[in-house]
């Protein structure tokens, strides 16, 4: 049995280019200034960082608020990465990019001492007494010069895609709580909803 | 994927590019110096320095030269496929006008490692002059020689991350400033707040403006793609001055004065 249905009065006009402009415009910056406040996309604070990580971002001189930043790449890479406008609405992808950052580490002393074979232990609780030869000796100073002489380290690495990185931090892994930070809470939703009919996107 | 994201991955091999140029440069400057040492017994620069000094210079001379016209073309080849990368990506939801801006920024990251490989140039030419005119040692001399390569490929990588998160923050911002006197939107500068900060992210961290691309970072480089400068971690976050005047986030003009908005204002100009 078919059903039939009936329409009537004024069809609705929708403008989706401008409403492709408007999430565009609002969304990422929404998601930026939430994040910096150490509110995920629930509206709840989030969870807290590990205590290593907090004495790492100590040691470097950095701030240690969770925003989800260290060299602001993850967040600085969150912008519209696609617009799809069909005959019935838009869908805009927003997102962190594909490409990745210089990975940075704390300055470690430590790290110096075990590569010239002077200690043992994670936290070199061992010290080994030991006679370097003249390269070696020149090495250790350069390392540890350098382990000193700046607040972080750049390993010479890429990180993991930020699009990656973000995934994990959103998402949680097995040694990490999920940190969700893409989207919108419920109030900027409403907010969003209050400027696409500031711009007329509807009729 | 769009435009500006493709540009991100094009710069990542363009530090990868950079890497093993780094590799391939040290290992040639090195062969260079360690001719010097070639005659058995002489392992002082002092003694050889009539005979070898200006053969030695004018070896790293060229090998330098040859290394800037090297990077000169990688970088630039890498530079072009971004600039594709960011124009041949339909559909995008960035203006004719906000592409040609991300090019600029791309075409600002191959000036900006150019230079910094001109300036490696010199100072690695004065490093090993001042070498073997003294009474350095040779491992003195490679020393040098390593500790200044070293550096410029930090340099290099460094102009390169910050193309990277230029283009991103260039895209926030071209796509808020559409609809940016519609909206009535303001940019509130986001981010860490740490010994760290330069005084331009001090003053403006947490602190809204109406044209970040007219506040002077001191650096010689657009406030509004860098921030504060180069690895600068701070963001630009579009947002209404609704919502600034709500969360108490203060507003300024580009001439540095505070744009005074209250919240009853507000509610009269909705009303």
């Amino acid at each position: 049995m078919g059903i039939t249905t009936k329409r009537s009065g004024t069809p609705v006009k929708f403008d989706p280019e401008k409403a492709a402009k408007v999430i565009g415009a609002f969304v990422p910056g929404a998601i930026l200034r939430r994040t910096d406040q150490g509110i995920s996309s629930t509206g709840q604070a989030f969870a807290s960082y590990s205590t290593q990580y907090r004495r790492q971002l100590q040691r470097m001189g950095e701030d240690q608020k969770i925003d989800l930043r260290l060299t602001g790449g993850l967040m600085n890479s969150i912008k519209v990465r696609e617009t799809r406008i069909t005959g019935t609405g838009v869908e805009v992808v927003i997102a962190p990019d594909t490409g990745s950052s210089s990975q940075v580490r704390a300055p470690s002393e430590i790290r110096a001492l075990r590569r010239a074979g002077l200690v043992e232990g994670r936290f070199g609780e061992t010290g080994i007494s030991k006679t370097l030869r003249r390269g070696e000796a020149r090495q250790l100073e350069r390392d540890l010069k350098r382990e000193s002489g700046q607040r972080q380290i750049k390993t010479g690495e890429q990180g993991p895609p930020h699009n990656v990185l973000g995934y994990w931090i959103h998402h949680g892994t097995s040694t990490t709580p999920a940190r969700p930070f893409m989207g919108l809470t419920p109030d900027q939703e409403r907010e969003l909803n209050v400027l696409l009919g500031k711009a007329k996107v509807f009729g | 994927m769009s435009g500006a994201d493709a540009a991100g991955v094009v710069a990542d091999a363009a530090v990868e590019d950079l890497r093993r140029l780094e590799v391939a440069l040290e290992r040639d400057l090195l062969r260079i110096l360690l001719s010097l040492d070639t005659v058995p017994g002489e392992d002082s620069l002092v003694r050889r320095q009539a005979q070898t000094s200006a053969a030695v210079l004018s070896q790293i001379r060229r090998r330098l030269e040859a290394e800037g016209e090297t990077v000169r073309g990688v970088v630039g080849q890498r530079a072009v496929e971004a600039v594709a990368a960011v124009l041949g990506a339909p559909p995008s939801a960035l203006s004719v006008d906000a592409r040609r801006e991300l090019d600029a920024i791309v075409n600002g990251q191959v000036a900006d490692v150019v230079a910094v490989f001109r300036l490696a140039r010199e100072e690695m030419r004065d490093a090993v002059s001042r070498g073997i005119t003294s009474s350095g040692s040779l491992a003195d001399v490679i020393e040098e020689v390593r500790a200044r390569l070293s550096t410029t490929y930090v340099r290099a990588s460094a102009a390169v991350d910050a193309a990277i998160m230029a283009v991103g923050r260039r895209s926030v911002i071209s796509a808020a400033r559409e609809v940016e006197a519609e909206l009535d939107l303001v940019y509130v500068y986001v981010g860490p707040r740490d010994a760290k900060n330069r005084p331009f992210c001090r003053t403006w961290v947490g602190k809204a403006v109406t044209d970040p691309a007219r506040l002077d970072n001191g650096q010689g480089l657009p406030a509004d793609d860098y921030c504060g400068g180069y690895n600068c971690r701070h963001s630009w976050a579009p947002t209404t001055v609704e919502t600034a005047v709500r969360e108490g986030i203060e507003i300024y003009r580009p001439d540095g004065s505070r744009l005074i908005i209250d919240a009853e204002t507000m509610a009269m100009q909705r009303r």
